[in-house]
């Protein structure tokens, strides 16, 4: 199916400008509204990054603030608190990577594998709510019960033992941030997954059934390749924004680890530029974090066609 | 739980140290600091016909009252407007119910002839805001200035956007304006730019942080008042034991105390020679570090720093003491429980012989700058300015703060107006929003509890015996004002890795090496140059 | 009901299942029940319990009440509402019209394509948004919450994903019949991907609901303020100017009235999610291109 229209696809974009109007019009139709709110609400304000190379004041605007050229790229470089930033950022990145991504992909073939439709709602509307408390309150119940005076450390002490750092180990901080996000996100994240397993046909199922398949080979053979492609997905996309591992959840928890452990890049910015009103600096740093983002994007794009994968970016061809 | 007061406590209070001495006047950039020697402060002219229980004073001693004054006068002539005016303030109460159906908001229009509309920012937001409106030059009458919510290079913008008031103000051109007038010179100095009155400025408590503790807790004890600080760390291990703990976990709140005791200066400290040291190149703020330090290694503080607002646990006595925003707080916690009314911790030498210091807040909580305009309208803001500044116990101090009688407060037995139902819906967050943009001098007053107000007095009165002003209050550094908050948020950050044992004591000379070349010797440089000559040399 | 091909559960399966399921879910609970039973806590059970309750000895409704009294909090959910069914609306049938223009090898779909990819990376800055809400008089108006949103990027992307996994065999045999690219959206791409647009949808509704910051910066007359602004003001009020030594500073907010206010703004969201799993059935497609 996928030759069919490949070819089609070919032949197509040989025709003179007037013929692939007359085809095509409807779909340009689609794209105007679309493509107008980008145009409004993206990319004409999007422009005002260029007070990255300004020194931006908000009482002169941009039209009369004094352009500085790369000092505020230069600033970033120099800082040595930057580059400890980046280097906890990816390492937490890494860490969500490895940790969360594959969790909630695990619930949802759980989910999707039972029987009871009861059970099934009722998890899900379960997994889901967490999501939609604000870090404040997730990092403030994960205190209660972690926290040096929280639950569980009141009962080792009842019981005579130590009680043990969960909040305040450097070391083990990004451990304590994944289980923040699998308790706030894996729910929600799941729901995704559950969306593309309703595309698998039930009738491969059957037939492998009939073939002798058991529930691993099916899983092996006829699930997970239907999750493929969202999977690969949202790895992406997920790569490409590497930089934001979050904002609030970090300078929520700085004070207890440390900034050592838990300055990643918009903590720092937001310390560097806008504790002083410096939108200069914010802006900058924002492109040199666009630069890094789009590197990865286009890398793990590239390498998910090599696997055969549409990605993100990719031609119906 | 944690909110964002944990978040300004290194970021906000962090601001509110180095720019709050930003706003002061004196620019650098403009060689203000000369203008601001010339400049004449407005003329201080009491508000008479009022007489407090327990008399005000100079030195900051705030006026109490046991009730409220009966037969409340007025104090303005006539409505300050003639049209209608938009403000831009925040509310730290809930958002009140829109001017269209909010009576009492009706009710203030009404009484000050002319419509105010308010623009309500909340926080987060109010500097986002501030900036979105300059930069768009959709400007409102009235913007509050907030001094500790990063606003930067205060000086040009004022001179940019803003309408230099000094003609209008300065010495006794201000007694047009009485209630203004009857702001304290102290007051004034906050509101001054570059040489020049940018606004009124909106007093608030002149007194600082101090530690309050349960007494129920501190009874175990022998009470919560020490004499060296070997007997409060004593105290302090004995009130530790299972799920109780000493301190709140608040590590720069109680440095700032244990400061105080070991004998840190007030931000600055002014020297025979008058050159300025920074509280942070002091032994004395290290000795306070290291002591943080034992106290924390002894485990007395609360473990989890995440902590918000340690108030129900104070009044449960898990937490047997926190540091408080002054000494008026102790309503906190009669809000928890009427029936407690906490001790102030009076500062004390660490060793039982020094003299300690206690140190004395900003002031105000900024001033309210007006947009450019012609002189007529100058002229009818700052008639608003004085109707909204009117002290307490006056007519329009009624109006702004209460409402209508018989409407939005009523007169209780004592004759104390209290909000009714109607009131407590329309006047917390109208009432806070005028309140950040206008105010009188502070008073104590604690209707429901009037001997409460008799104690604090007396509170005032001994912490007034060790009181140091910041030297640098009321002059500007241009590098402060850039790089001052920054520096001192990264200073923070080791003093806290340092006190909770995850950095050594070593490292705190290598955070000041840091702080002094990231700009701390050019602000010293910069504040010395225009050290008024009227500050006292520290300690004597 | 269990398909026949289905093998029978083993009971080692059944217990991890549930033990993994049940595990996360009591995590989640139990949270969330202290949540609720501290805004239904009286003051002595916060005081007693030194912040958060597991179970209200003394249930009282009053911090509802609080919350709900001024008629301001009412007003507000009605203004979320609104912003949020209106502008998913909106935002889903923009971003379906441009997810299928750029499914398939069309006229301008490569840089159209690569216009919206580009906003994955970039975040325009508030000040210069703040002037283009201007400068289209969108200024206290609501729809100064809802265009700004009406398209994400990571939304787009999974959409288009889906609807180029839609078999091409169906769309040639429409094609062939004379369908119309119109009716080909309609009769086959958004049918037969119920399930993702459910998912796209409630994203897009949840961020309408959750945004607050917008409102702050674009709306000056407090009576359109959705929910989530006054919300937050509940939860942080007091907290900002007490912390350092500036003396104003109204008394914090009761934990019942927080926690209150955090149980007003997850209800009726939550209550969307039920809702749309029953769009979650399976066999759709094979159900579509047999029939």
């Amino acid at each position: 199916m996928l030759k069919r229209t490949s070819s089609v696809a070919r032949v197509k974009n040989g025709l003179p400008l007037k013929a692939k109007w007359r085809r095509d019009w409807q779909m340009v139709l689609l794209m105007i509204p679309g493509v107008v709110f980008l145009l409004v609400f993206f990319y004409l304000p999007v422009i005002g990054n260029v007070v990255a190379f300004q020194d931006f004041q908000p009482y002169l605007g941009i039209m009369h603030s004094e352009w500085n050229g790369l000092q505020n790229f230069v600033n970033l470089y120099a800082n040595p608190d930057f580059w400890d930033a980046l280097r906890n950022t990816l390492l937490l990145a890494a860490v969500q990577l490895l940790l969360f991504f594959p969790v909630p992909i695990g619930l949802a073939l759980i989910v999707d594998s039972l029987v009871s439709n009861r059970f099934r709602r009722w998890f899900q509307t379960i997994a889901y709510l967490p999501h939609f408390l604000s870090w404040v309150l997730v990092v403030t119940l994960f205190q209660q019960s972690l926290g040096g005076a929280g639950f569980i450390n009141n009962l080792l002490r009842q019981a005579g033992l130590d009680p043990i750092p969960f909040m305040t180990n450097p070391d083990t901080f990004p451990l304590l941030v994944v289980a923040q996000l699998i308790w706030k996100d894996a729910g929600w994240a799941m729901i995704i997954f559950l969306a593309a397993l309703t595309t698998v046909d039930v009738s491969l199922y059957e037939a492998a059934a009939a073939d002798g398949a058991g529930r691993w080979r099916r899983l092996w053979h006829i699930t997970l390749p239907a999750l493929r492609t969202v999977i690969v997905l949202l790895l992406i996309l997920r790569i490409g924004d590497i930089l934001s591992v979050g904002f609030e959840q970090f300078i929520l928890q700085r004070d207890s680890v440390g900034p050592g452990a838990a300055e990643v890049l918009d903590t720092f910015t937001y310390y560097a530029g806008v504790v002083g009103g410096d939108w200069s600096s914010g802006a900058a740093a924002g492109l040199a974090k666009v630069v890094v983002g789009a590197l990865l994007l286009w890398g793990a794009n590239s390498l998910a066609h090599r696997l055969g994968e549409p990605g993100i970016f990719q031609r119906r061809s | 739980m944690i909110s964002r007061r944990r978040f300004l406590q290194v970021t906000g209070a962090a601001i509110a140290t180095s720019t709050l001495a930003a706003c002061g006047d004196g620019g650098a950039a403009n060689g203000g600091a000369k203008a601001s020697g010339d400049l004449k402060l407005p003329t201080y002219k009491p508000f008479e016909g009022l007489h407090p229980d327990f008399p005000g004073a100079e030195s900051g001693l705030e006026p109490g009252f046991l009730k409220f004054p009966a037969d409340a006068v007025s104090s303005v002539k006539a409505p300050p407007l003639k049209s209608a005016v938009t403000a831009l303030t925040e509310t730290f109460a809930t958002p009140p119910p829109p001017m269209g159906s909010n009576p009492m908001w009706q009710a203030l229009n009404q009484a000050l002839g002319g419509e105010l509309r308010l623009t309500i920012g909340t926080d987060p937001g109010y500097p986002e805001k501030f900036a979105t409106l300059l930069a768009s030059d959709s400007l409102p009458d009235l913007m509050w200035l907030p001094p500790n919510q990063g606003i930067p290079n205060i000086g040009p913008m004022l001179e940019a956007k803003f309408q230099d008031l000094t003609k209008y103000l300065s010495g006794d051109a201000v007694l047009e304006y009485p209630n203004l007038a009857a702001l304290k010179p102290a007051s004034w100095r906050t509101a001054v730019v570059n040489g020049k009155i940018w606004g009124a400025p909106i007093p608030s408590t002149p007194f600082g942080q101090v530690m309050m503790g349960n007494p129920k807790t501190w009874a175990k004890v022998g009470g919560l008042q020490c004499t060296t600080a070997d007997e409060f760390f004593a105290k302090c291990k004995e009130l530790t034991n299972g799920t109780n703990y000493a301190l709140e976990p608040a590590i720069i709140n109680m440095l700032h105390m244990f400061g105080e005791w070991f004998g840190a200066p007030n931000a600055w400290r002014v020297n025979q020679d008058r050159s300025l040291t920074h509280l942070y190149e002091t032994d004395n703020y290290k000795a306070a570090v290291e002591y943080a330090a034992k106290l924390w290694a002894a485990k007395v503080f609360y473990p989890d720093l995440n902590l918000a607002d340690a108030t129900p646990k104070t009044v449960n006595g898990q937490i047997a003491a926190q540091v408080v925003v002054g000494p008026r707080a102790t309503a906190d916690f009669r809000n928890l429980d009427p029936s407690l009314f906490v001790d102030t911790m009076i500062p004390f030498g660490h060793d039982g012989k020094a003299k300690p210091v206690y140190d004395m807040g900003y002031g105000t909580v900024g001033f309210t700058p007006f947009k450019k305009t012609d002189e007529g309208r100058i002229r009818e803001l700052l008639a608003l300015m004085d109707y909204l500044s009117a002290p307490f116990g006056t007519k329009e101090y009624l109006v702004k703060n209460f409402g209508v009688e018989g409407q939005q407060y009523a007169l209780d037995a004592q004759k104390n107006p209290v909000l009714t139902k109607a009131g407590q819906q329309q006047a917390p967050g109208l009432v806070s929003a005028l309140q950040i943009m206008n105010s009188p001098e502070s008073v104590i007053f604690n209707p429901a509890n009037p001997d409460d107000t008799k104690k604090i007095y007396a509170t005032e009165q001994q912490l007034l015996k060790f009181a140091m002003r910041n030297p640098t209050a009321g002059t500007y550094s241009d590098t402060s004002s850039k790089v001052g908050p920054k520096l001192t948020a990264a200073f923070r950050d080791t003093i806290v890795d340092i006190v909770t044992g995850r950095q050594k004591l070593d490292a705190y000379d290598e955070a000041l090496k840091r702080w002094k070349s990231g700009g701390g010797d050019k602000m010293r440089d910069e504040f010395a140059a225009v050290l008024p000559s009227s500050v006292p040399v520290t300690g004597s | 009901m269990r398909p026949v091909w289905k093998e029978n559960p083993s009971p080692g399966y059944q217990a991890i299942k549930a033990l993994i399921l049940g595990g996360f879910a009591l995590v989640i609970v139990v949270p969330i029940l202290v949540v609720i039973s501290t805004s239904l806590a009286s003051d002595k059970d916060i005081i007693d319990a030194g912040g958060y309750v597991l179970w209200p000895s003394h249930p009282t409704v009053k911090a509802y009440q609080t919350l709900f009294s001024g008629g301001l909090m009412g007003r507000a959910i009605l203004v979320s509402v609104f912003v949020t069914i209106v502008g998913t609306a909106i935002a889903l049938a923009v971003t379906i019209a441009l997810a299928y223009a750029t499914s398939r090898p069309v006229l301008f779909g490569r840089p159209v394509l690569l216009m919206v990819l580009f906003t994955l990376l970039f975040a325009p800055g508030i000040i210069p948004m703040f002037l283009v809400v201007k400068q289209l008089g969108l200024l206290d108006s609501l729809w100064s919450l809802i265009l700004p949103g009406a398209l994400g990027a990571f939304n787009f992307v999974v959409l288009r994903t889906f609807f180029m996994n839609v078999p091409g065999e169906l769309l040639e045999s429409a094609r062939i019949d004379g369908a119309s690219d119109f009716t080909i959206l309609r009769r086959i791409i958004m049918p037969l991907s119920k399930a993702v647009i459910a998912v796209v949808g409630l994203f897009y509704a949840v961020g309408f609901w959750n945004a607050f910051f917008n409102a702050l910066l674009y709306l000056n007359d407090t009576s359109k303020w959705p929910v989530q602004v006054i919300l937050r003001t509940y939860v942080l009020q007091g907290k900002s100017l007490s912390a350092d030594q500036l003396g104003v500073h109204p008394p914090p907010q009761p934990q019942s009235l927080q926690m209150a206010v955090v149980v007003v703004a997850l209800v009726p969201i939550a209550m969307v999610y039920p809702f749309l799993q029953r769009h979650f059935t399976k066999g759709v497609i094979t159900g579509a291109v047999k029939g």
